[in-house]
């Protein structure tokens, strides 16, 4: 137990003056993958965005011993692609905010590994919903941050594709890295904690 | 930190470039008003046009800005790019100052190279039409640094221009000022330089207190 990189001791959330989140806690260690499940609006994108640092609990506490500014990449509802740019643009964008530096080659092979290769170049305007979803994929495999928090990756994706990501996570997963996600589908895959 | 800071910069750059309108809504704007303002005029008896010409166009400059000043983070806040600016951020301040200056850079200096080569063209002036650059060039940093506090502060509120501008209003009004006076004193021949200073007093001052209350607005509206 001592290999937690992130404790959240009895989190509550309030929001609008409703209690979201009660007295739940949870911690993670390198090597996991969590899958948090709950009923629509049980708040699990807000539990996502707390682990993320985005938000900060009413009550109780997150610990951490890691650098989340470094480790993590979250993945929300919006995948955090600018409309005007290319595929390649934003990618560079992120690879460079990151400081990253990966070459280009890297770059079209995670392309060629989900099948959008021939969006390199395109708008990210011009994408459909599942593409933009690839795109950001691509970006979380690329930057090989070690945690990643991802809210329900798998919906607006075709068969193939998340096959190909679950490798993905097993390999991410095996590499000493975290998974943390919501999604009603694949659950097997992961550890189920209720919310 | 001085990299990140110049790719976020970089990359607002490409995607005000990419968009078009951000770069041109501005300048038609600030024309439509000098056009407007010359069309109304016409027949009225007051000393001559080139005499407020400065003013109208320091005070088109502003409310351009104005208008403009929501779009500054609302995009990101929409396809979730603000999420990650928030997340993997070593600073979140500097990032957003060099958001802050990316949008002033971009899309205010345009018009204010417009409202420059207008006034000269109109005025021949072209002492106070120096004046008038170099007040509006602090003028709108300033304006932008204030700006970049209430968009952030209302970022997740609906229709939240109303609200902005309320914000915005009674810390324009100085800048608004010095502005004008500053061109005024040009154009009659008086000294301006205290106004340019006091001009560049609030800049230093915004630049100090802008970042940490945008990133701290932004995070709040993120909650």
């Amino acid at each position: 137990m001592n290999n937690n990189f992130i404790n959240l001791e009895n989190i509550g959330l309030i929001k609008q003056n409703k209690k979201i989140i009660n007295n739940f806690s949870l911690s993670v260690s390198f090597g996991e993958k969590i899958n948090i499940f709950g009923k629509n609006g049980t708040g699990k994108t807000s539990l996502l965005k707390l682990i993320s640092g985005i938000t900060s609990p009413s009550s109780g506490k997150i610990t951490t011993n890691v650098s989340l500014n470094d480790e993590l990449f979250y993945i929300g509802h919006k995948y955090g692609l600018k409309n005007e740019l290319t595929v390649y643009d934003n990618i560079r964008y992120s690879l460079d905010f990151h400081r990253k530096d990966i070459k280009d080659t890297s770059i079209s092979d995670e392309l060629i590994y989900y099948d959008i290769k021939d969006k390199f170049h395109s708008k990210v305007k011009y994408l459909s919903h599942g593409q933009k979803k690839i795109a950001s994929l691509v970006q979380l495999s690329l930057l090989k941050n070690k945690i990643w928090v991802l809210d329900e990756p798998f919906t607006g994706l075709d068969q193939t594709i998340i096959g190909s990501f679950i490798k993905k996570i097993e390999l991410h997963v095996a590499d000493g890295g975290a998974v943390i996600i919501t999604s009603h589908v694949y659950r097997d895959q992961f550890t189920n904690i209720e919310l | 930190m001085i990299k990140v800071f110049f790719s976020v910069i970089l990359n607002d750059m490409r995607v005000i470039l990419n968009s078009g309108t951000k770069i041109f809504m501005p300048i038609v704007y600030l024309s439509l008003i000098l056009i407007f303002f010359s069309i109304s005029l016409a027949n009225t008896t007051i000393g001559g046009y080139d005499k407020i010409l400065p003013q109208i166009i320091w005070l088109s400059c502003l409310l351009v800005s104005l208008l403009n000043m929501e779009t500054l983070f609302k995009e990101d806040y929409e396809d979730g790019t603000l999420e990650g600016l928030i997340i993997n951020s070593h600073t979140l301040e500097i990032n957003v100052l060099a958001k802050i200056i990316s949008y002033w850079l971009f899309t205010i200096i345009p018009l204010v190279i417009v409202g420059f080569f207008a006034n000269y063209l109109l005025t021949s002036n072209i002492g106070a039409s120096l004046v008038l650059l170099m007040s509006l060039l602090l003028g709108t940093l300033t304006i932008s640094l204030i700006g970049s506090i209430a968009a952030a502060l209302t970022l997740s509120i609906k229709g939240n221009n109303l609200l902005l501008s309320t914000i915005v209003l009674p810390m324009d009004i100085p800048v608004l000022i010095f502005g004008t006076s500053s061109v005024y004193n040009a154009a009659s021949g008086v000294n301006y330089d205290s106004e340019l200073l006091f001009l560049l007093l609030l800049l230093v001052l915004f630049l100090i207190i802008s970042p940490f209350a945008s990133a701290l607005g932004l995070r709040n509206s993120l909650d």
